[in-house]
Parts: structure tokens; sequence; C-alpha cells
């Protein structure tokens, strides 16, 4: 039994010590998540908030696996759902989100520089491709978790992974 | 499907991603607030289920009772030696012997003992969490009307239906007021005394009354309590709820306080309400339409037939459907519609800033002066030789709102530069060593020994080691330090407000 279902087995009990548990182990990956997802901080807090007060509200639904992914799925159901509601305004943001200007690296950028620019470019991506590289990448998910959680195919993850990372490789591979 | 396998620039995204901030260090905090909410008006509600179900219960005892001239068989229950009682109901003849259908209650004071009519009201199904219904119905029958009806062996007083009891424990007992109709909320009898909110200043021709009161116009800044009833006259009337918490109105509305949740009921117009951050949950009601706000900013319309709401940060709940920040949703009997962009009102014109927090130096700060040599004198913060600084910590930790301002009232004496420092907790810090950041903005006195104001939003303010960081919205404060180059600093007040954008 893993020790996230012990955790939600307990909280379906009632209790709050567990479900503090599952808070601290899970909130800053999927504040993350939703934040890769939404690219926007309150929005991203919103949806992870979400997130959890399902899991609080109906303990029950989670039904074993992941549930970092099962957190994740919610967590991106409510940002998009939030999204497709604002449209027109999100639309906006991306479009002042994307740079214009090719990244180009400075010679001895510094680390954290340099991360921040490829977290800067992931944002850029489109979200299907954003979501599934970063949950297989940094998440560290299965192709098989990635796919529940964007509600798709296997392949069709295999693909936003492999078209990602040609990107990603094209504009960074020679400083990674 | 076989696993990909792995690529080098994975590596660079898991960095890239693992260096992006977690969730910010008032997250949990602000879920576990939420969830509290949840679970409050939950409780409530099923509260309210179970004395509802009680009073009908309690009405059924006493139509049954009624009918079939109960007081016959009464005396025997508790007392069998008793005489019939001396009070027969008026309106029945003297009893006969009637067959004795029930069965002993025996004496515990449950109210479920003997009928199987008596019986249905047991409590099942678990009610919703959140239904409009709980203010409405708050002053609804209490459930100890059941209990009195059926174990009392005393006759049974005449009373036709269940009677509310006063609701609140500590109601004014109020004078010569005639009793409300029972189960009506429109009037209530006696205003109750918990102070609720303060008026701020004066609108012209506002109105308030409490329960059948005569309108009456208040006093500046007077204290309002649970049941006030407001009408606006000419413009806008702003009032500050006991949590901290901003409103403002126009129309007609009843404020109620309910254990720390603030309810309006609205009769027409427009309300506006800025809880962010305070923790003190804000219901709305018009025309039975719902809208909780635990954390947030909106505005709520009374509209034709519905409530419509505008969410101005946080996030607010209608009719169980979320609305977030710069969205409008509409509730009516054709349910709730889907959200749109918020495009602005000029209700919030002019609208006063919010004070979060305010050092007026007449005491020390609660999080306590630096102790460097400044002093208190009069009100005001002085200092004149080094380490020349003028500085308190926050206590509890300041959280930087969307729209913080900070103002500074002071006077220099011949001093050339001015450096403000913020220190905040930053949740990307919070891995590191030292988990302050410091934000840091520099300025020149406008005067030499004059009094003048510093107005600076403070999401202007930039991260010390990283000009394009800035303050920013949960971002926790740590203190207020002011530095000076010169002779002499001193300062009247120093205070954080929020605007509404």
């Amino acid at each position: 039994m893993s020790s996230d279902l012990e955790l939600v087995i307990r909280l379906v009990d009632g209790d709050e010590g567990a479900l503090d548990a599952i808070i601290d182990a899970h909130q800053d990956a999927v504040v993350r998540f939703a934040r890769a997802v939404t690219r926007d901080e309150n929005s991203a807090l919103d949806a992870a908030q979400e997130a959890f007060i399902r899991l609080w509200r109906n303990p029950k639904a989670f039904t074993g696996g992941s549930l970092r992914a099962w957190l994740f799925t919610v967590a991106r159901n409510v940002a998009l759902n939030e999204f497709r509601s604002r449209r027109r305004r999100t639309a906006r943001i991306e479009k002042a989100a994307v740079p214009n200007q090719p990244y180009a690296p400075r010679a001895r950028a510094a680390d954290a520089e340099q991360l921040r620019h490829v977290e800067e470019y992931i944002a850029t991506l489109p979200e299907q491709e954003r979501s599934a590289i970063l949950l297989f990448a940094a998440e560290g998910l299965s192709q098989a978790e990635i796919a529940d959680v964007l509600g798709t195919s296997a392949g069709a993850v295999k693909q936003a992974i492999l078209s990602a990372r040609q990107k990603l490789r094209a504009r960074f591979g020679e400083s990674s | 499907m076989s696993e990909l396998p792995n690529d080098p620039i994975d590596e660079l995204i898991q960095r890239a991603h693992n260096n992006a901030r977690g969730a910010p260090p008032s997250f949990k905090g602000r879920l576990r607030a939420r969830m509290a909410a949840e679970a409050t008006v939950w409780k409530q509600t099923r509260a309210l289920y179970i004395k509802l179900v009680v009073a009908v219960a309690a009405v059924l005892v006493v139509a049954l009772a009624v009918g079939m001239n109960v007081e016959l068989f009464l005396p025997n229950r508790s007392n069998p030696a008793a005489p019939p009682p001396p009070q027969a109901r008026d309106d029945q003849p003297a009893p006969v012997n009637v067959p004795a259908v029930q069965p002993e209650p025996g004496p515990q004071p449950e109210p479920r003992q003997s009928d199987d009519s008596i019986d249905k009201p047991t409590p099942g199904p678990q009610p919703e969490p959140a239904q409009p219904d709980d203010i409405v119905d708050e002053p609804a029958p209490e459930p100890r009307q059941p209990d009195d009806t059926v174990e009392k062996p005393k006759p049974k007083q005449p009373e036709p239906d269940a009677e509310p009891e006063p609701r609140q424990p500590d109601d004014t007992v109020d004078t010569s007021k005639p009793k409300q109709p029972e189960g009506t909320k429109a009037e209530p009898e006696s205003e109750t005394r918990i102070a609720v909110a303060t008026l701020i200043g004066t609108a012209p021709r506002v109105q308030l009354c409490y329960g059948v009161q005569d309108w009456r116009e208040p006093e500046p800044n007077e204290v309002l309590y649970s049941g006030v009833q407001l009408k606006a006259g000419r413009s806008a009337v702003d009032i500050m709820l006991a949590g901290g918490a901003y409103a403002r109105f126009d129309g007609e509305l009843r404020l109620e306080r309910v254990s720390d949740t603030y309810t309006f009921v609205l009769s027409d117009d427009t309300l506006y309400v800025d809880n962010l951050s305070l923790g003190t949950p804000v219901h709305t009601v018009a025309h039975g339409f719902k809208a909780e706000m635990v954390d947030g900013a909106g505005l709520f319309y009374s509209i034709r037939n519905g409530q419509e709401v505008a969410c101005l940060a946080g996030e607010i709940s209608l009719q169980g459907e979320t609305l977030t920040a710069a969205t409008v949703r509409k509730a009516t009997e054709r349910g709730v519609s889907e959200p749109r962009a918020w495009k602005g009102d000029r209700f919030l014109r002019d609208l006063p800033a919010r004070v979060l927090v305010r050092e007026d130096f007449d005491v020390p700060p609660p999080g306590g002066m630096y102790d460097e040599g400044e002093r208190l004198e009069d009100g005001i913060a002085i200092m004149d030789k080094a380490p020349r600084y003028i500085a308190f910590r926050h206590n509890p930790t300041f959280e930087v709102l969307p729209g913080t301002v900070l103002r500074v009232r002071l006077r220099t004496t011949n001093v050339s530069r001015l450096e403000l420092e913020l220190f905040a907790l930053n949740e990307i810090e919070l891995l590191k060593k030292n988990p302050e950041v410091m934000f840091k903005q520099i300025l020149t006195p406008e005067t030499n020994g004059e009094w003048f104001e510093i107005v600076l939003p403070i999401e202007e303010i930039p991260d010390n080691k990283d000009a394009e960081h800035f303050l920013q919205h949960g971002d926790l404060l740590r203190n207020f330090k002011l530095h000076y180059v010169g002779d002499k600093l001193e300062l009247d007040f120093v205070e954080f407000v929020r605007v509404q954008e």
C-alpha cells in the first residue's frame, strides 16, 4: 500500500494530520504545475487550492495510483476550465508572454538566469506539450500517468514530449 | 507503448522547473482557512437542517396531541397518581377516556418516542454543504420545542405553533417591542448586541433602523449591530466590518453576523466588500440567491429576480459556482450564467483605501521598534544619530495584497537621501539559508524641515538583488526600515493601505 493511499484512507477517516501531510508533500509540485499550465500566479494558486479542496471534500474520489498525478489532473482541469471561460483575456496574456526576440544565451550566463529562460521558454510551448514535458522530465510521471492527467492517449503524450524536447534542444541544446 | 529514453535536455527542464517557486508560504494557511470556512458552513447547514426537521416533528406532535385529546393520557405517564391537569385546553370538552393508543414514552426527553409519524425526522440524508437558506432561515424554531412538547406531563399551553426562541444568546432584552411573528426574518424585534461594523464618516441622508424601529439618521462613525438595516441616501455609504473588512453600498440592505460570518441581505442596488486576507467570511443574499466570499473583493448587485456578482480579487462562490478575479456571473431562476469579463464599475470611484497596517508611534508597534536609538515622543518617531534609521517589525507578518500602497508622513532635517528597506519572506529564498529578501527603494526628500508624505505602491518596490523582481501579492513583510543620510528623521505615521485598482 502506498503511503499516499494510506494518507488518503486516514483522511477518509477524518484524520486532519493526514491532510496536512498531503498538502505539505504535494503543494509545491501542484502549484508549480498549475503555474506552468496557467502561466498566471493567481489562477495557479486557485487551481492548486481547488485540487486539495476537492480531495478534502471527497477523498474517496482518489482510488489509488499516484496521488500527485491525481492532484495534477484536478488542478489542470480547473485551470483549463477557468482559462476557457476567460479565453479572450488569456489570449492577450499569451500574446504578451511569448518573447519576441529569440533567446541568445550569453557565453557564460548565470545558471539561474538560464534556468529562468528555460522556464520562460517552456511557458511558450503549447499547453499539451508544456504539461507533458514537465510531468515527464520534472515530475517523473510515466507516459500512462501523464496520459491520465492530460486526458489523452499515451501515444499522444509521447508525441508531445518528443516535440517539446526537440524545440527545447534546438534552443538550449548547446548549453544544456 | 514503450517508455521514452532519457534525454539530456530533460535534466535542464527538471532543473528549470524545480528552480521555479513552489507554493507561497501563505498557500497552506489560505487553503486551511477555506476548508475551515466550508466546514463551518456545512455544520451550520446541517444543524439548521436538523433544527428544521425537529421543528416539523414538534408541529406534528402538537397537531397530533390536539387532534387526539392527548391531555387525557398525559397524566398517566410520569405521574400516574396525579390528578388530571388543572388547565385543560379550552377548546376541548371534558376528557373522555381515549384508548391509550400511545405507547409509554418513558422519561427520557427524546422527541421521537411514540408516534410513527414523529419518527420520520431522523437525521437522514446529509445536507449539501453550502446552500443558501441558512441565513434566511436562521430564526427558525429552535429544536428544543419538540422536546418540551413531548416529554412534559404538563398541560399544553395554548400556543398554536412552535414559537421561535430568541436566537442569539446575547440579544438585547428589549423592552417594549411587540413580538415578531414566528419564523419571519423581516423585522427582528430587537437589535442583537453584536457589534458588526462602523459607519465611516457620514454619508448624506443615510438612514438606519433595527427591527421595527423607525428609520433614523446615524451618528457619525456610529457602531452598528447585527440586524441593522441601512438605507443609503444621496450617495454610497462606507462601512468597516468588525473583522477589518471594508464595505460600500448603495440602496438598502440588512447586515447580520452569525458566528464569524457576515451576511448582507440586499434589498436593492449595489454592495462592494473587500475581505481579502482577513478570514472573515461574507455572504450576500439577494432575492434568495446567495454568494459567499471567504477571501476576496467583490461587487454584489441585487438585480431583478436574482443576484449578479463581480469578483475583483480572490474567489467568490455564487450559488455554488465559482467566480475568480475579474469575472462576473449572474444567478437567477434560470441558473448561474457563464463567467464573463468584468469591465469595471464607477461605483468604486473614490473608494477609500482600506487600512491594513498603521503605526502612529503613540506606542511602540506590536512587533517592537528596533531600539537602535530612536525615540517616540508625542506620537512621533525620531532619530538623529547613528545608525540613522527608524525601523520596526511587523507582528504578525504583513501579507502584501493587490493594490497595497505604503504611506509615510515624515519630516527630514538636512537629509539628502532616504532608503526604504522592506524585508519579506519569499518562497524562493525559503530554500536557502537566509529566507529573507530585501526590497529596497531609494527616495529623495521633497522638503527640508517640513512635513510631507511619501505614497508608494508597494508592488513597485524592487528586490535589492533583482531589479526585475518586485514585491507581490502573498509576500510576507517582516519589517519597515527607513534609512537616511543626514541629520534627523521624524516619522508621524506609517501605514499600508489597500486601494482598489
